[in-house]
């Protein structure tokens, strides 16, 4: 069920990126996501990924461009207009939940990630559900 | 009854005559009566004794007179005391001036003068004057036409008119002599009263102009917070309610040790500031280091005479200076100077005045300079917020990330999913997942405290929360905490349960809290969980039967880092989930509260508004921001 999309992670720090890697192998058979380790070029380098990814995963603080910016450069362009796009925050500030909602985002999800409930996450996600998890 | 009392009584007027003049009057006229009664009365006696018991012709002549004067007394009595008056006069005075025709005997009119004091008493001047006249003319005419009678002699007549005339005079005199003191006297009070009515009306003056300056001093210090409007403002304001010719304050500033002009009138006011006006302290010439080393107000009413006077270019009409200091109990705050264009312009009522304006002023001055301190540390407070804000997220960020890490990992490991593990491995690697998990917890209740507390705790509105699915979730999550132990967990939940206004994930915070708490403290018996709806809102209720909670207790477990003995040597919690799940509540508009005795268990209560409007407008106003 999960393997019918293609996925698409942007993460600075290499843990976050390995446990993604995990999560997704052993939680949703899903076996090397693409996965971006900087926003540096982002629409230049997702506009040559292909297949074109249905799910994509921003983290909010990362450079040159953080989750919001991305967020709004995806928006900008057509083939991404409803692109499921999540954020993932380690934030448990409900201000930037808030801020995440307003700001056109389709879910959120809280870090730590966690093997037990990630993938029930995607599920909701990806029967149409907005995910706004913000559980500790 | 003694015969003083008696003569009283006999002479008393009636009650409707007031006035003390004719009260006086009329009790004279009783009086006169009763004597006139008595002596006629015992002379006629003595005649008829006399006479051998017969009545003789001139008592008998007596008795109209005498039933006359009866009738005048109560006349008088009944109070037509004017009335009565008039007839007493005139009868008396047509029977003297009758008797010396009928006696030929001319010396009775000799009583003419003591009727005509008589009417002066009794009735005024005027009609005396008039009676007097009346009686000249009678004479005259007698003289004329009754020369036998007159013959005796012209010159006792003289004498009669002479007597009567000056006695007169002289009584009419007094009395108006009397008036005129009398008038006199009243002008006098009323010319007093009218000086102290004005004398009184300048002080209220007075003091209503130095109490509105001294209220425009205060009035100033709460609203123009500003130092230099603040002394701009008072200058002016000074100057014109005294009529000064230049009102200026220097401020003292300790580290220069200089007194520094700070605020003055007019164009020398701008040009003085312009210039930097100042006095050293130690200054020897000037009135104001003067006043300032001497923390004592400095008064030259002739300026041309002090030495000590310094004549300043911009004001060369100077005559008269008030230096006053300005201070707050012995501390030097500046000083305020005054000065006139008149010599001997300062009194020493303007001394007090401004004295105490000028006490008033240091004041205003001292508030001002807090207030701009307050306002500096407000500013930093703000600055030390707006970091706390920042340092509570990064923190929340940073502490989080390498935490998800470590609790990941150590899971991935445990699962086998890293290649095989035994078992005592897998109970190693379990112990570290719960202690990272209770970490985690820890961070999460210390960074939730935290936020309350710094009044930063915002909820994640939803309005369409399935109380079914939170109450089961935390069910789940506290059943392996009573899976060793013997405690039946009691469900009391209505099975209709509308959809609730509210933060998702702190209303499961909130249950899951209080149920771990009773899943903690109960060794044996039972957890009740009650939900119901009533009216406006759901009640929670989770009772157990553990170890109870001591009265005193019972408000330190809702104070942040604060935990009872119990609490204590249970050691597993962080102090904070009540106060937590309190504030959490409350910030729903609900309240929670315990009900509990030691042995008897405790029971934890909790309200949530089914219909928040507060609630509900965050909701409003995040779908209208998201529009935008």
């Amino acid at each position: 069920m999960f393997d019918r999309y293609h996925y698409l992670y942007v993460e600075d720090d290499p843990l976050s990126q390995e446990i993604m890697r995990m999560i997704m192998a052993h939680g949703m058979g899903i076996e090397n996501p693409v996965i971006f380790d900087s926003s540096q070029d982002f629409m230049k380098r997702i506009l040559g990924l292909n297949p074109k990814p249905e799910i994509i995963m921003l983290d909010i603080h990362i450079t040159p461009l953080d989750g919001f910016e991305m967020l709004g450069l995806l928006r900008s362009n057509r083939d991404f207009r409803s692109t499921k796009i999540i954020a993932l925050t380690a934030s448990v500030m409900n201000e930037e939940i808030e801020k995440l909602r307003l700001a056109g985002f389709d879910g959120a999800i809280a870090k730590p990630l966690s093997l037990h409930t990630f993938p029930a996450l995607m599920q909701q996600i990806i029967a149409g559900e907005n995910v706004w998890h913000v559980a500790q | 009854m003694t015969a003083g009392n008696l003569w009283h009584r006999l002479t008393r007027p009636h009650p409707s005559i007031t006035d003390i003049e004719v009260v006086r009057q009329s009790r004279l006229l009783a009086g006169l009566i009763i004597i006139l009664l008595l002596t006629t009365g015992i002379s006629s006696i003595l005649l008829i004794v006399k006479a051998g018991g017969t009545i003789p012709e001139t008592v008998n002549d007596l008795f109209p007179g005498q039933a006359f004067m009866v009738v005048i007394y109560f006349l008088n009595r009944s109070g037509r005391y004017r009335l009565s008056a008039w007839l007493f006069v005139g009868t008396l005075f047509i029977r003297i001036h009758m008797l010396p025709i009928t006696s030929g005997d001319i010396t009775w009119l000799f009583f003419t003068s003591m009727l005509l004091i008589g009417s002066a008493i009794l009735m005024s001047g005027r009609v005396t004057i008039i009676l007097f006249f009346v009686s000249l003319i009678y004479q005259l005419a007698l003289a004329a036409t009754h020369a036998s009678v007159v013959s005796m002699s012209n010159f006792g007549t003289l004498i009669v008119f002479l007597v009567t005339t000056s006695l007169l005079l002289v009584f009419i005199n007094h009395r108006s002599g009397l008036e005129k003191e009398r008038q006199q006297e009243l002008r006098d009070i009323n010319q007093k009263l009218r000086e102290s009515e004005i004398l009184l009306e300048k002080r209220v003056a007075d003091r209503t102009r130095d109490l509105e300056v001294a209220a425009d001093v205060s009035k100033q210090v709460t609203t123009i917070l500003d130092l230099h409007e603040l002394l701009a403002n008072l200058v002016e304001r000074t100057r014109t309610a005294f009529d000064l010719y230049h009102v200026s304050v220097f401020l003292f500033d300790s580290e220069t040790n200089t007194l520094n002009y700070e605020a003055g009138t007019g164009d020398a006011g701008k040009n003085l500031k312009a210039a930097g006006k100042k006095f050293n302290l130690s200054d020897e010439k000037g009135l104001v280091p003067l006043a300032a080393r001497g923390l004592k107000s400095v008064l030259v009413n002739d300026v041309t005479a002090e030495s000590n006077h310094l004549v300043n270019p911009d004001l060369p009409n100077t005559k008269a200076e008030l230096v006053l200091p300005m201070r707050v109990g012995e501390r030097l705050i500046g000083v305020l100077d005054l000065q006139s264009t008149k010599a001997g312009r300062f009194t020493t009522d303007d001394l007090k005045v401004l004295t105490s304006l000028a006490e008033q002023l240091a004041v205003a001055v001292q508030n001002a300079r807090f207030y701009g301190e307050q306002v500096e540390i407000a500013e930093k407070l703000r600055a030390v917020d707006t970091m706390k804000s920042q340092f509570l997220a990064s923190m929340s960020h940073e502490l989080r990330t390498p935490l998800n890490a470590v609790l990941n990992f150590t899971e991935f490991v445990g699962l086998g999913l890293m290649g095989p593990v035994n078992d005592k491995q897998k109970d190693a690697l379990n112990k570290a997942l719960d202690s990272g998990k209770h970490l985690l917890a820890l961070i999460n209740d210390v960074l939730d405290m935290t936020k309350i507390e710094a009044g930063m705790l915002k909820l994640f509105v939803e309005n369409d929360i399935d109380l079914k699915q939170e109450l089961s979730t935390a069910i789940v999550a506290t059943q392996p905490m009573l899976k060793d132990k013997p405690v039946t967990f009691v469900q009391d939940v209505d099975d209709a349960l509308p959809l609730l206004i509210g933060d998702r994930r702190r209303i499961r915070q909130i249950l899951l809290n209080l149920l771990s708490n009773a899943a903690k403290f109960t060794e044996e018996g039972s957890i009740t969980l009650s939900v119901k709806k009533r009216s406006e809102m759901i009640l929670f209720a989770v009772i157990d039967t553990g170890p109870g909670i001591a009265l005193e207790d019972q408000t330190l477990i809702f104070e942040p880092f604060k935990q009872t003995e119990t609490g204590i040597q249970h050691a597993s919690g962080t102090g904070l989930g009540l106060p937590i799940s309190k504030r959490l509540v409350e910030a729903h508009g609900g309240q929670l509260w315990v009900e509990s005795q030691v042995g008897e268990g405790a029971g934890f209560y909790f309200t949530l508004p089914i219909h928040s409007v507060e609630l509900a407008q965050t909701i409003e106003f995040a779908a209208g921001g998201a529009h935008v």
